[in-house]
């Protein structure tokens, strides 16, 4: 207790609060441009805290983060585009409300679903962190493989209206994954000569094209009237009742993010379309979602900011990075001879609990400095669509050779732009090919190992308890949808032959 | 009058420039470096890098951006710092096996003469651990736990170091065990912890909270000496295989044909930053073990190195 | 002009299967141990493929051809996808600050951006603006060209 009161005394330190406060802003700008991500914030400024504090130096990087994650909805909200994959689910939503004109409404929204998410995971971190280190430790490669599985099933929900379409692009989409080298021999596989493609395809410049040309070539379908035309940013009030209407979605949002941040290999993107995928089932009009659903936003946002403290969980327990930004903070740790594990707690406690308490302030900053953002950013709506389509390009292709420094990346990245908008126009949707890509590697790995450890005695994995629970979830989550959707079917077409006979 | 004003600025355009290149001490004063370090953020050659580099930034007086290009065995990053120019204005980190890319990974093409050698900085041991659910306790446990092949032996990565280390050990000991390959010495650590793999070969950094914590068993280090960071862990050598040293060296180069002068600047500011004792002390904490090879030594290493990278390979493709 | 509604569909799912076919070729290749994984989900893909052509087959014989915007959608899209290839090409051939420049202006002169005074300035201010925000805070160096080079 009195290791949490120092935490406290030493985050609220003019200085240290300074620092909370500069991260958080440049973090958001990482996590708003297209091709810069929370991973690459942090990566950068890792050697600038060699020379801080530990306790400052770790505040800092975990504004970064914080920022990072919440600063790619804004563009989300704002274009469509998501900043990074993890507000994918957002872009789905806002889009449709700014067309609305409710941007304020949305953008609001996101901000405090974020920083519910975050804080809520603060809290995680701060008090059952032992406990949920537990469970991590129980997540071996085949409870990955069935999490991976499990993120699948979230295609079905995604594309309700147009299941084979949304099935077959997953597959296809998982065939994508599996170019480059395999992950046991390192054969490169279907890469047609290219020695770019030994690697496999590049998640982000793929999702970067998926995302932003679409929008850009749907405002060339009008050529003529609309280039002129800009849009409203609407009222940024949001009344109490709608807020406290999404308590539930958001509890329920913030803990699936924190679950899925302590699994090794799924971070904020896999939470985010968890959370999406969940607040869909459990929504009373699900089938508002896609077309401006407030509920999808604050699952989505909630979600992927829960992920954060989720990820630092087994790393500050079992010194296990939970996700590439986690990584980094570990190597940071380290240098600064704190060493991450089962023993933190009791040898650093002043600077572990600093960085705990921290998270929790910088989550509630993150409000301020996200309002601030939001505003400005939403200016954006006044640009004319001639100058913003403009610069969406011009921010796809740079942002896209930021990430790798590749031009042959920028050409995937226009490859699946144009191949995104094709899709839409025949009403193939797109986002399962984001939540294929990102599992699908995961998915490969973990079941290639999961065969070299099981090999002959597969009906062994049932002994795993964690396992044997999620395969159930699994095909829950697999049938309860469709069930659903078929005694919908059956109510309206009953529905329908009642109207006929009166 | 407007010719003699343009005559004039290009005259003192010229002077400054000149004067810019007379003032400059070295080659990459006050320009900007590019590091490629085609392995992901976080990972071991990912923070050994950015460590050192932070030094060498200063004693060049440049900047220095590290770049991620990760995918392929490292091969996708060695390819772009080959398909750029030979300017010296960017470099690449390169371990033990990446020279023979060409004969150890398909569609790979790049070898040893496609790079120029800089410096070496570190080489780092593994520490062979097991999980405490395997009952193994010290290398005779481990020798025995190798004789029927199904032991699992995690590695980081397919043909880099860690599957060369696996063949080297089982040739010293007569032991086989069965190859598990996971995307990282951290990877395979989570599995060491929950008894999913039976053993694997971290870097010290990644072994160290599992060990500290006695969620695993340190069996043996690989170096030739006792590591400070793990003092009671033993090396093979001492365990009755003398002269067993396996480590992942860890170094730059540059594309062949950069200017030589350069990367001999290059090599000797990371050799003054090895001598640094904040990077020392700063290397000791992460784990890093510094061992700095100059230019001129790295040339000879480098070479021989490939070709021992080579042998081994030749001997053993077929496992 | 006008089509059939299914008749995207059928065109798809023929470009698809023969992306599929150019995958199933290299499968052979692959060490056994890990052919598994991608070639049951070729397969799986390829059923499906053929599953939505033949759907849309049948539809086809039944349906009346509908007015479709596709041509003059085209005569937009198709230029400004050319132009964003000649872009990224000009990048790795004049770096990144010509190459930027002379794509906005091109670009917003095509969508008829009426101010051309505020066209120019946006221009050269956005392509500075970035360039400065990438290099200098960010800590990315920007393509440089292989013919000629502008760079601060």
């Amino acid at each position: 207790m009195a290791d949490i009161l120092l935490g406290f005394t030493n985050v609220l330190q003019p200085m240290n609060i300074l620092i909370c406060l500069g991260g958080l802003f440049v973090g958001v700008l990482f996590g708003a441009l297209p091709g810069f991500s929370a991973t690459m914030a942090v990566a950068i400024f890792v050697p600038f805290t060699y020379v801080m504090e530990p306790g400052a130096a770790l505040l800092l990087l975990s504004a970064l983060y914080c920022g990072g994650v919440f600063g790619g909805s804004i563009p989300a909200v704002l274009v469509g585009i998501p900043g990074t994959p993890a507000s994918a689910p957002t872009a789905l939503e806002g889009k449709a409300l700014v067309r609305k004109g409710e941007a304020g409404r949305a953008l609001h929204h996101v901000t405090l679903s974020s920083v519910f998410g975050g804080a809520l995971s603060a809290v995680a971190l701060l008090i059952c962190a032992p406990l949920l280190a537990q469970i991590a430790k129980m997540v071996g490669q085949p409870e990955q493989m069935m999490v991976a599985v499990f993120g699948l099933s979230v295609v079905i929900m995604l594309s309700e209206d147009n299941l084979f379409k949304g099935v077959m692009v997953a597959i296809i989409s998982l065939v994508l994954a599996t170019f480059g080298q395999d992950p046991v021999q390192g054969f490169p596989r279907f890469t047609y000569g290219f020695k770019e493609l030994i690697g496999g395809f590049s998640v982000v410049p793929v999702l970067i094209g998926l995302f932003s040309l679409p929008e850009v070539f749907k405002m060339l379908e009008d050529p003529h009237g609309k280039m002129t035309e800009t849009g409203t940013v609407g009222s940024m009030k949001l009344p109490l009742k709608e807020i406290f209407g999404n308590l539930i979605n958001g509890i329920r949002s913030a803990v699936i993010g924190i679950c899925i941040g302590i699994i090794p290999a799924a971070g904020p993107d896999i939470a985010a379309f968890m959370a999406y995928n969940e607040a869909k089932k459990a929504s009373k009009h699900p089938e508002k979602f896609g077309s401006g659903a407030v509920e999808g936003i604050v699952a989505s946002e909630a979600g992927n900011n829960g992920a954060t403290g989720g990820s630092l969980i087994p790393l500050l327990t079992l010194g296990i990075p939970g996700s590439a930004p986690a990584a980094i903070f570990l190597g940071a740790m380290i240098i600064h001879g704190i060493r991450p594990g089962p023993t933190l707690f009791s040898q650093h406690a002043s600077v572990v609990y600093t960085m705990i308490i921290g998270f929790i302030l910088i989550n509630l900053l993150m409000y301020i400095v996200g309002m601030i953002y939001c505003k400005f950013g939403s200016l954006i709506l006044y640009i004319p669509k001639s100058i913003l389509a403009t610069t969406i390009v011009v921010l796809a292709v740079v942002g896209t050779y930021a990430t790798s420094k590749s031009i042959f990346d920028v050409w995937v990245m226009f490859g699946a732009g144009l191949l995104g908008y094709l899709m839409q126009r025949n009403n193939f949707p797109t986002s399962p090919v984001a939540l294929a890509l990102l599992l699908g590697t995961n998915m490969e790995q973990s079941l290639a190992r999961t065969l070299t450890m099981y090999e002959g005695r597969m009906l062994d994995l049932f002994s795993r308890p964690l396992f044997t629970a999620l395969t159930l979830f699994t095909v829950f989550s697999f049938v309860y949808p469709l069930i659903k959707m078929k005694l919908r079917k059956n109510k309206k077409a009953k529905e329908a032959a009642e109207l006929k006979e009166q | 009058m407007r010719k003699t004003c343009i005559a004039i600025v290009l005259v003192l355009a010229l002077i400054v420039s000149a004067m810019g290149i007379a003032s400059a001490e070295g080659f990459y004063e006050g320009k900007t470096v590019e590091v490629i370090v085609p392995w992901k953020e976080g990972g071991g050659a990912d923070v050994a890098c950015r460590l050192i580099l932070e030094y060498v930034k200063a004693e060049l007086n440049c900047n220095i951006t590290v770049i991620n290009v990760t995918g392929g065995g490292g091969s996708i990053g060695l390819n772009q710092l080959l398909s750029g120019d030979a300017d010296g204005m960017t470099l690449a980190y390169i371990a033990n096996t990446d020279t023979n890319g060409n004969i150890m990974l398909d569609g790979v093409t790049y070898g040893l003469e496609d790079f120029a050698p800089v410096a070496r900085f570190a080489a780092d041991p593994h520490v062979i651990v097991a999980s405490n659910a395997s009952g193994i306790k010290n290398l005779e446990d481990l020798i025995a736990a190798g004789q029927d092949g199904k032991t699992l032996w995690g590695i980081g990565g397919a043909w880099t170091h860690w599957d060369f280390l696996k063949i080297e050990f089982e040739k010293a000991t007569g032991t086989s065990y069965k190859r598990l390959v996971y995307d990282g010495g951290a990877t395979a650590m989570t599995d060491i912890m929950n008894g999913d793999c039976t053993v694997a070969t971290p870097f010290v950094s990644e072994a160290l909270p599992a060990l500290d914590a006695n969620e695993a068993v340190g069996i043996a280090i690989t170096s030739a000496e006792r590591n400070p960071q793990l003092p009671d862990v033993p090396t093979v050598a001492e365990l009755g295989y003398e002269g067993f040293e396996s480590t992942m060296w860890r170094g730059f180069a540059a594309k062949a044909g950069a200017p030589e002068e350069a990367l001999k600047e290059f090599a000797e500011a990371v050799g003054r930053a090895c001598g640094n004792a904040e990077f020392i002390e700063k290397a000791a904490k992460a784990g890093v073990t510094v061992d700095y090879m100059g230019y001129d030594d790295f040339q000879v290493y480098f070479a021989e190195n490939h070709e021992a990278v080579k042998a081994a390979y030749e001997a053993n493709k077929d496992q | 002009m006008k089509m059939k509604k299914s008749m995207p569909d059928v065109i798809i799912s023929i470009v698809v299967l023969i992306f599929l076919g150019t995958l199933f070729v290299q499968v052979p290749a692959i060490p056994e141990i890990s052919r598994g994984f991608p070639l049951g989900l070729l397969i799986i893909a390829t059923v499906m493929t053929l599953y939505l052509l033949i759907r849309n087959l049948l539809r086809l014989k039944n349906e009346e051809a509908v007015e479709s915007k596709v041509l003059e959608q085209a005569k937009t899209i198709v230029p400004y996808c050319l132009m964003i290839i000649a872009y990224i090409w000009l990048m790795d051939k004049l770096g990144y600050i010509i190459s930027t420049v002379v794509f906005m202006i091109v670009s917003l002169l095509f969508l008829r951006l009426k101010n051309k005074i505020l066209m120019i300035i946006l221009a050269v201010a956005l392509t500075c603006l970035l360039y400065f925000v990438f290099t200098n805070f960010l800590g990315v160096v920007l393509p440089r060209g292989k013919w000629i080079n502008i760079a601060f």
